[in-house]
Formats: structure tokens, C-alpha cells, sequence
């Protein structure tokens, strides 16, 4: 690996390093119809990152051919003005051990798939179909570049994935919840009959409930919306990439929110479900926490090595790929709302008519800020008391200005595990928070 | 190291079916934002299937082992016995023609200077080029024997309006082709400029629209999920489509069409070997079949439609190639019909109902020959009543991604502004 660092900075680069990847994947996948094992295999290779005559050139492999630093500088294009943040030297392994080895065999996973089908199937009259999936991914990277940093990191993600589906008359309820850790088989780290429940309640709920009306409304959001909201409306306008064209790289230094709302996104959170592990990022950054809205005011950005340099701020650690195949892009890891000092009930209290958003069904937004997202699981308030479920619900509005409408921060917290598209990649994440008070439209 | 026919030999010895899917992909790309990323790529990865006594077991590996057949054979265990589960048949199919010569290096940067100059024109947040070469290779011992060298290209532009603290949502436009005179830069840059100028002044509806084109571009971001989810074979088997076969929804005609060769998602042979064709799936409105491979063929009783799609690593699920959209009527768009080119928050659908709620970030109107500009409108339904408020089509029939259809006009979706 070393020697092909030093090849590139033969061939002119100013700065190599080289990622590599090994990953062993299980996937099994069930439901009232069929089981399967969908993916049972390793993948391995590598990318090899040259900086040669101020422009960048990749190239990724999973066999060696000899001449891969020669195929890394051809490749090399751009307008010579890359200028990056260089580290200083580092030798580092993080192992992350779980609380219990996970050893499952394909046939002991794909009867625990099968036991949560069964569960799910009994849990509701109305179910019609159940998706469960079971993964475990066993990760090796190793990060070595010209700086003569070497970072090897070693670690696991388990996690298991329900969808079901109930039917009663012309009414189609659907839910999904996921658990998914670094600390072992999920089976063993969570209670997963919790989560079949959720799922009963969601479907149940859903059958009785009724659309919103639509408009604006006050809503109090629950952790796992907030998560989503931190996300997917804050946390992308925040990605350097995007914010430099976005409407949140102009706001920077301004107070868009009350004192007490901060946002934050950080590459380790101590929470079984926090999967968007990342103590270091894909170009060997170690990482740090950023303060994306601090008590109120826009902070910071996220920044790969690039925009490090190109914003004038300390790097995060926000670089990160899919695999080997896959370029660098500027990615959340755990992104979430602090804390406030309310409590859930005096959130709830003050709600005259609106509405208890429980659970997203994933979302997106623009860089004009713009943010729109579904609700899985949600409830009507009048005069403060929870009176109804709700079906096919969503909402929608301006991420600056919904910031500057909330109105409470409750002192509970949760964090949720996802997974965030951008570019066509696909990177582990979690979301979490407390609950607010806000308006936001509702649709 | 093994070869793929030594896999099979040794499979056949042991006394089961075996399927080796092989893929030898090599790409080059260059993507621009605030900086230029160029890459290259080449790997190679191996998928095989084995099946015994109704049992099918799978592995996968970017590097081709002996032990891949006994990895496969382990899963196999996990497996339950199922009549369906039996290898798919002989095939040797004939081929188009799906293969450009390209300079996998040399084309995406000179396709990047061509799209460049857009910065004189708009704030330009970033320009993507990928060019990539795929040779898929399929093998059984029950006889499938299929490979293909396949090119494609795939250009995409996003841009907006931003100036004295105005920023204005992203439009973004594309284009993609297995061949290099698919790809048409001047129209990609004449839709960018135009769209970021309608999206630079936008205003609030005053009232709700009758009327809703889609333009082909929003058809694509909207439709295409929601009916590929509603026509894919294993969704109907389950009750999770929200179409029922044989029922008419509206007069939409939906074709897949896996023989359009210009587009990067057409293909000899689906991921399990077998000679694809075009598919009526929607005739006149009415659900006629769905998309199947090879199990779900068996599991509905109907004719594969060998619709089959994979990567190396996972199994053969159901894909759609290329969704055509035919409509008999003939529509026009008239004054204060509310024009939709971009969706975002599909993948927030309810795929079983095929309810939707997405939120149009670039739309606009026409009132006394201006284009006026729309911010902030949530369009909500579902895909039953979509499908059957459709009244016409108009304008030229252009495929973005892999839905090809002219601007559907629509009456009936909620509108929230």
C-alpha cells in the first residue's frame, strides 16, 4: 500500500492516500410468502486518491493490475486550483468490540427473521403482507496517505428492518421500524418485540385514523421527526457542497432561531443506536462535533479536506464513501437537536388544535431550503389532549423559517438509525432529538 | 482463482443446479462543483445461485473462489422447500446492439467543457459526467449462456438562482444514453437556463388550479417509482400493489420496453439469462400483466416477462427497463394550467396505496403570455386517481431516466399552496 503512495508522488502527486475496503455481508430477508438469503459474500478493494498539478484523480479497483498509481494520475482533470488541509502523521486502530461477538449462522439468523414475521403476522387481524430483513455487515477500512497517516478501523453493523402492510375495507395502512447497531446482534442489544409492537400500533392506527386538514398547524414533533427534520432540512443545507449554493452558507453568523435550539452532527454519539459511526472519515479525518445552529445562530458548515480549506474552517470529519467504488462526498453521520428544559406535557398542554407527529417516512429538501417529508405515525391534539390517529399525512415548509417557529424544546431525547442517499450513495446515519413546538404546513 | 464453467463443473458433480452471474465493469467520470472530481474505476464481481430439492442458496464475491460455491451451499441450508425455487431455463438470446466505442477517459471531459460555459449563464452547482462499460456474463448448468457488452453515459446538470441573498430551489436537468449521439448538450443547456430563470421570481398560487401538466421530466420523478412499484409482479402476488389486474384505471397505456436501444436501461437479457421484449402492462387503462423473473412467473401462472434485475452481491428482484406512457387523448396547455418539471419527497409514498405527497419546487404557470413562477405547492393524491385523471397528453415525448411520455395533463390531485 505504501509503495503505491509512493509510486503517485513519484509521478508528480503532491498528496496520496488510499482507501481501503473489506466488508463481509449477510442479508436475509422474509416475509408471509418466501425467505431468502439475499446477499451472503465479501466485497474488497480499494480506491487510490492522487492530488497531481493542483487537480484531483481517482481511481478504483478490486483486483490489482500493477500500474494503479499511473491509472490515478491519467485520470487527474480539473482547473488546477484544488488546494486541500493537510494533517500531520497518525497511526491509529479502532476495533469496536460488541457487547457479545456476533457468530450467527445464516440458518439462526434466518429463524430469528422468521420468529418477528410470525410475531408481526399474529400481532394484528388486519395484516395483510410483512417485509423483515436481517443484516450484518463486518467492516475492515484502512485509510493511508503521504502525510504517513494510517488509520485502520474494524467494526460491525447489525440491524433488522420490519414493514407490514393491513388491510380493512378500502383502507391500506402500512408501517416499517428499524434497529440497527455497532454493539452487536440486534437481537440481543433490543428488545424486538417493542418494536413489533410499534409496528401494530402504527398499522392499527393508521385503519382508524383520518387525513389531516391541510395547511398550516401547530404540531409538536417527537425525536424521531426531529431527528429526520435535523437531517433532512437542516443538516444537507449545512453540507459544504451544497451550502456554498444554498441558502444556508449566506445565513452563516446570523440567528435564524431561539437560544434554545442547537444542532449538531457528530462522527460518535454514546447511543446503542447511533450507526453513523464514524470516529474517523473516509480521508483519515478524525472527527469532531459540529454546532450546525448554535443556541440559535448559524455556526458551522460540514467540510471534507476541500471546503476545510476553500471556508477557512477547522476539519470535521464529514468525508465519507460508500465503498470503494464510490467518490468522497460531504456526509452527516449523527445529526441531532439538543436537549431543551420543557417537558413533553407542557408542549403538548399549550396546543390548542393541531396535531402529535410521532414517526417520519423519510424526507428531502432543497437547497432554497425547502423541506418536505411523510408521517407514519401521528395524532390529533385538541385543547392539549392526544383525540385521534392520523393517516396519510405529510408536511412541508421552509427550513429557516420553520426554525424560527419553534416555540418549546422538551428536555427528552432519542436517537434513530438510517440510512441517507446523496449522489446515488448510500451511507449509514442517525437522527435523534427531543420533542418541539412548531408550525410547519401540514398536508 | 477458479473460472465460472470450473463453478458449474463442480456444482454439477455435487448434484446441484447452478447459476454464475458475472459482471466486468470499468468507468470514468468527471464531476464539477466547487471543486473537480475525475475518477476511474474497474472491478469485477461474481453472484451465484445454486439450487437442490426446491432449496436455493446464494453467494457473492468481487474476487471468484473455489469457496464461493461452498459459501452458497452453506445459505442453502436457510432455505425452505419451495416448488417455485428451481433454476430458470435454457437460454442463449440474440442481441441488440447496446455498445458505443468510448474513451472512458477522454469522453467525460470533453462532454464536462461542453456543459461549462452554463456558468456565464447560471449559478451552477454542479455538473456530473459518467461513462462506464459493463460486460455481464451468465452461465448455468441448466443451459443459460448469455453475455453482453453493454456502454452508457450519464450527464446531469443542477443549478439555481442566487444573488443579494435570494437563493432559488435546484433545478436540475439530464440526459443518458448507451450512445454518444443520444446525449444532446445544447438541449440539456437551453432547459437549465430557461427553468432557472422561471425559478429565479416565484410566487405564491392565488388560487387552485383545474389543471396539472407534468412535464416529462416531473412524469419521470413522480410516475416512474409509483408505477413500477404497482407493476412489479411480487408486489400484485402479495396485495401490495395498488393495482388490481384486469381493472381499468383511466386510458393510459404503459409499456416496458427493455429494446430502446439509445437508453442506458435497455437490455438483451434480464439478470437471469432470458431474452427480454417489450411488455404491455397498462393497455387503454387496464392493468393487463405485471413484471415478473422467473419465480414470480411461477408464483403468478403467467409468461416471464423476464424482467429480472441484480447486482452481483444480491439476488435477481423484478425492475422495470424503459416505462413508454401513451395516452389517446390529445390535450393542450392552456392559460393558468399549473406546470409541474420537477418532484421532490416521492420516495415518502405509500407503495402499497399509492398515495403520494410531494412538494413541486420548480413550476410555473402562463397568464397574459408571461411564465410566472411557482413557490411552495404540495400536489397530493394517489396513483388510482392520477391515473384516472389523466386526460391527455401534449408537447414531444421525451425519456428522462427511464420513463419516456410527453407532458401528461391531469384533472382531480389535492393542491395545497
Amino acid at each position: 500500500m505504501l509503495e503505491l503512495l509512493k509510486r503517485a508522488e513519484g509521478l508528480g502527486a503532491i498528496f496520496a492516500d488510499l482507501r481501503t475496503y473489506d466488508v463481509d455481508e449477510t442479508s436475509v430477508y422474509v416475509t408471509e410468502t418466501t425467505k431468502q438469503v439475499t446477499s451472503l459474500g465479501r466485497e474488497a478493494g480499494s480506491s487510490l486518491r492522487v492530488l497531481v498539478n493542483g487537480n484531483w484523480g481517482y481511481y478504483s479497483f478490486s483486483k490489482s493490475t500493477g500500474d494503479e498509481a499511473e491509472r490515478a494520475v491519467n485520470s487527474a482533470y480539473g482547473d488546477e486550483r484544488i488546494n486541500i488541509v493537510f494533517l500531520p502523521p497518525k497511526r491509529d486502530r479502532v476495533k469496536v468490540l460488541p457487547k457479545k461477538e456476533v457468530n450467527k449462522s445464516v440458518e439462526e439468523i434466518m429463524r430469528d427473521a422468521e420468529k418477528i414475521k410470525e410475531a408481526v403476522m399474529r400481532s394484528h387481524p388486519s395484516v395483510k403482507s410483512v417485509n423483515v430483513r436481517i443484516f450484518i455487515s463486518k467492516i475492515n477500512k484502512g485509510y493511508f496517505s503521504t502525510e504517513e497517516r494510517e488509520i485502520e478501523m474494524s467494526y460491525s453493523i447489525s440491524g433488522v428492518s420490519i414493514r407490514a402492510t393491513a388491510r380493512e375495507g378500502e383502507v391500506t395502512a402500512s408501517a416499517s421500524a428499524s434497529l440497527s447497531t455497532h454493539l452487536g446482534y440486534p437481537l440481543e442489544v433490543f428488545d424486538v418485540n417493542q418494536t413489533v409492537e410499534v409496528v401494530r400500533k402504527r398499522l392499527e392506527n393508521q385503519l382508524k385514523g383520518r387525513p389531516p386538514r391541510g395547511g398550516d398547524a401547530d404540531v409538536v414533533l417527537a425525536p424521531d421527526v426531529v431527528g429526520v427534520f435535523s437531517h433532512e432540512a437542516l443538516g444537507h443545507l449545512a453540507e459544504a457542497d451544497l451550502a456554498v449554493n444554498g441558502i444556508l452558507g449566506e445565513l452563516r453568523g446570523k440567528k435564524i432561531a431561539e437560544d434554545f435550539v442547537t444542532v449538531v452532527d457528530s462522527g460518535v454519539l454514546d447511543h446503542p443506536m447511533a450507526h453513523g459511526f464514524t470516529p474517523y472519515d473516509d480521508e483519515g479525518v478524525e472527527s469532531r462535533e459540529v454546532k450546525i445552529v448554535d443556541r440559535g445562530l448559524v455556526s458551522e458548515m460540514l467540510v471534507d479536506r476541500f471546503y476545510s480549506a476553500y471556508l477557512g474552517e477547522r476539519p470535521t470529519g464529514n468525508g465519507r464513501a460508500e465503498d470503494f467504488r464510490s467518490p468522497l462526498l460531504i456526509r452527516m453521520r449523527n445529526t441531532y437537536m439538543k436537549p431543551g428544559s420543557w417537558s413533553k406535557e407542557e408542549l403538548l398542554k399549550d396546543v390548542k388544535s393541531g396535531y402529535l407527529l410521532v414517526s417520519p417516512l423519510g424526507g428531502q429538501t432543497s437547497p432554497d431550503g425547502t423541506f418536505q417529508f411523510g408521517i407514519q405515525e401521528g395524532y390529533v391534539i385538541e385543547n392539549g389532549e392526544i383525540q385521534g390517529t392520523l393517516r396519510n399525512t405529510a408536511i412541508s415548509g421552509y427550513t429557516i423559517e420553520t426554525l424560527g417557529k419553534i416555540t418549546a424544546v422538551s428536555k427528552d431525547f432519542d436517537v434513530w438509525p438510517g440510512h441517507c442517499g446523496k449522489g446515488g450513495q448510500s451511507v449509514p446515519v442517525s437522527t435523534g432529538g427531543p420533542y418541539i413546538r412548531v408550525k410547519v404546513k401540514v398536508g | 482463482m477458479t473460472d465460472v464453467f470450473k463453478v458449474l463443473e463442480r456444482a454439477k458433480t455435487m448434484g446441484v443446479s447452478a447459476e454464475l452471474y458475472s459482471i466486468r465493469r470499468r468507468e470514468g467520470g468527471v464531476r464539477r462543483e466547487n471543486q473537480y472530481y475525475a475518477r476511474s474505476l474497474q472491478e469485477e464481481g461474481y453472484g451465484l445461485r445454486v439450487f437442490k430439492d426446491g432449496k436455493v442458496g446464494f453467494a457473492f464475491s468481487t474476487i471468484l473462489t473455489d469457496d464461493l460455491l461452498e459459501k452458497a451451499m452453506s445459505s442453502i441450508r436457510a432455505s425452505e422447500e419451495d416448488v417455485d425455487n428451481v433454476p430458470p431455463p435454457p437460454s442463449r438470446p440474440r442481441h441488440l446492439n447496446l455498445r458505443d466505442e468510448l474513451d472512458l477517459q477522454e469522453l467525460p471531459k470533453e462532454l464536462m467543457r461542453t456543459l461549462e460555459d452554463l456558468r456565464e449563464k447560471v449559478n451552477l452547482v454542479s455538473i456530473d459526467v459518467d461513462v462506464e462499460e459493463s460486460t455481464i456474463k451468465i452461465v448455468s448448468t441448466e443451459g443459460v449462456d448469455a453475455e453482453e457488452t453493454r456502454t452508457g453515459i450519464y450527464v446531469s446538470v443542477m443549478a439555481n438562482y442566487k444573488e443579494s441573498g435570494t437563493v432559488s430551489p435546484e433545478v436540475w436537468e439530464s440526459a443518458s444514453s448507451r450512445f454518444r449521439r443520444g446525449i444532446d448538450v445544447d438541449l440539456i443547456k437551453r432547459e437549465v437556463i430557461e427553468k432557472v430563470k422561471i425559478s429565479a421570481k416565484r410566487e405564491k398560487l392565488g388560487r387552485k388550479p383545474k389543471v396539472i401538466a407534468f412535464t416529462p421530466k416531473a412524469a419521470a420523478e413522480l410516475l416512474g417509482p409509483i408505477i413500477s412499484s404497482a407493476i412489479n409482479g411480487e408486489n400484485v402476488f402479495r396485495g401490495r400493489s395498488p393495482l388490481k389486474l384486469k381493472e381499468k384505471y383511466g386510458s393510459l397505456t404503459v409499456v416496458d420496453n427493455p429494446e430502446d436501444e439509445m437508453s442506458p436501461y435497455s437490455r438483451s437479457f434480464d439478470g437471469e439469462g432470458q431474452q427480454t421484449s417489450r411488455k404491455v402492462v397498462l393497455e387503454e387503462g387496464v392493468f393487463s400483466r405485471p413484471l415478473t423473473n422467473w419465480y414470480w412467473s411461477r408464483k403468478l401462472k403467467i409468461e416471464n416477462s423476464c424482467s429480472a434485475i441484480r447486482s452481483f452481491a444480491s439476488t435477481p428482484s423484478i425492475g422495470v427497463s424503459n416505462l413508454e406512457l401513451e395516452h389517446p387523448g390529445r390535450a393542450e396547455e392552456t392559460p393558468g394550467t399549473l406546470v409541474i418539471d420537477q418532484v421532490q419527497g416521492v420516495h415518502t409514498s405509500n407503495w402499497e396505496t399509492g398515495e403520494f405527497g410531494v412538494v413541486a419546487p420548480v413550476s410555473w404557470y402562463v397568464e397574459n403570455n408571461q411564465i410566472k413562477g411557482v413557490r411552495e405547492v404540495v400536489i397530493s393524491g394517489n396513483l388510482r386517481s392520477l391515473l384516472e385523471g389523466i386526460v391527455g397528453t401534449y408537447g414531444e415525448k421525451r425519456r428522462y431516466m427511464y420513463l419516456r411520455a410527453g407532458h401528461l395533463v391531469t384533472e382531480g390531485l389535492n393542491v395545497v399552496y
